[in-house]
């Protein structure tokens, strides 16, 4: 297992103090919320983090953390020496109810579960899974409750909204085995991704999230629905937009070309005198309707007018030709030269 | 320890639902309703319907109020810091996906 250097994540001096911890994660959790940062790996520093300061603002989990010594290094290879949590008792002097950075007050969340790191589970996971098992007691009881929501992200590609298809899922969910421990089970769902789905909508899976207590029903599970980038298209809503070359006597004197769609090409008119960046519209060519009142989207066609090279006496002779034949074209005329 | 399901789920799309009640809600966002009234009254999710008993939330709302919940419990942020911040958030969300129309051009 890796070391995991609290201090060097925060940011902060080894003899920083509480104040300065606080405010450091503070800046930190605004920096790296997965809500709002879109930094690649915001949720995992995010965790990280979170982690750090569940340790260091804790005056005893601190003092414990620190006794392993200032010489271990982030990321080098650690295993907790015995018994070096003699004289310390976690789970008490009320630091540690708090949940993902202290700011908790819900209780127990599902996703949460795994958010620590098996260094931190080594270190502090005695007071850490008591606490889970007085709530799992409460079981023998014939206490009954709805199991918890779960909520993932599923991406999915442009051709699986055209048509509709069936994507693999695997879902890490936290459990609780018999013998009090959390231990993560991988599971694999197999999910109808229904046709005309957009960016951002939310597939509710009934029954499918965590187990319920007692009698209780279980969770639902919920999906959010994101588009891998498509190397050509580029997807809002349910139209798509494609930009499309055209040479510059196609845009002058108009043709008919060949337009890639995710239903397979068609042709387009391009009409005589299209400028460059030119939108055309090919109706109802975008992602379908997702219920029957629903409309479905357009392909918009951005015109990208690109000029040859002109490398042979024949190609230049072309471009000369041009030059004289517009002489009283000046592009430049609204820049003021 | 892989516990593989073969069946083929198919589920509800709750964004295209506009009639969740305001008990459905709070189950679908693990939320007690006073916390939903709360937001309701901050002008965080809108409801159609006057009185609270008749309310009815689109399957959008969820989104907004699990957002809520984590900003103010990992962020410690208030109601009306809330409101500007999934206000500012939508916002720079157009602004993205304009820019990702335009493409690499600009």
């Amino acid at each position: 297992m890796e070391y995991k250097d609290y201090y060097e994540i925060m940011g902060v001096k080894r003899d920083a103090t509480q104040d300065e911890i606080k405010r450091a994660y503070r800046k930190l959790a605004r920096k790296y919320h997965p809500d709002v940062s879109k930094e690649a790996d915001a949720e995992a520093r995010f965790k990280e983090v979170g982690e750090a300061y569940e340790v260091l603002k804790d005056p005893e989990k601190r003092a414990a953390y620190d006794q392993l010594g200032a010489n271990w290094k982030n990321g080098q290879d650690f295993n907790a020496p015995p018994g070096w949590d003699a004289g310390f008792e976690f789970g008490g002097g009320g630091y540690t109810d708090g949940y993902g950075g202290g700011y908790s007050s819900g209780g127990f969340d599902a996703e949460d579960a795994s958010a620590y790191s098996d260094f931190f589970e080594s270190l502090f996971g005695g007071g850490f899974r008591q606490s889970r098992t007085a709530g799992g007691s409460r079981r023998q009881s014939g206490f009954n409750a709805k199991g918890s929501d779960h909520h993932a992200k599923i991406l999915i590609d442009l051709e699986d909204a055209m048509q509709g298809n069936t994507r693999s899922i695997s879902l890490r969910v936290p459990t609780v085995d018999a013998s009090g421990h959390v231990v993560n089970k991988e599971r694999v769902l197999k999910v109808n991704i229904p046709r005309g789905i957009k960016q951002g909508q939310t597939i509710r899976l009934a029954g499918q999230g965590n187990p319920g207590v007692g009698e209780g029903k279980p969770g639902d599970l919920y999906l959010q629905v994101e588009f891998n980038p498509h190397s050509i298209y580029r997807v809002d809503g349910r139209d798509i937009y494609l930009d499309l070359p055209i040479t510059p006597w196609e845009a002058a004197l108009g043709a008919k070309v060949k337009v890639p769609t995710p239903g397979g090409i068609v042709d387009m008119k391009i009409k005589a005198g299209s400028a460059n960046g030119s939108k055309m519209r090919l109706k109802g060519r975008g992602i379908p309707a997702g219920s029957k009142s629903g409309t479905a989207g357009d392909l918009y066609v951005i015109l990208q007018i690109e000029t040859p090279a002109a490398k042979t006496d024949d190609e230049k002779a072309v471009y000369e030709k041009m030059r004289d034949t517009f002489k009283s074209f000046n592009p430049r005329a609204k820049l003021g030269v | 320890m892989v516990n593989r399901t073969t069946d083929i789920l198919s589920g509800d799309i709750i964004e295209n639902e506009s009639s969740l009640s305001l008990r459905q809600l709070c189950d679908a966002c693990s939320v007690h309703a006073e916390y939903i009234i709360d937001l309701v009254n901050e002008g965080i999710i809108e409801p159609s319907g006057v009185q609270n008993t008749h309310w009815c939330f689109n399957g959008m709302s969820i989104r907004r109020v699990r957002t809520a919940r984590r900003l103010q419990r990992d962020l410690g942020i208030n109601l009306a810091g809330i409101a500007m911040v999934l206000d500012l958030m939508d916002e720079m969300e157009r602004m993205r996906s304009r820019l990702s129309l335009m493409g690499d051009r600009y």
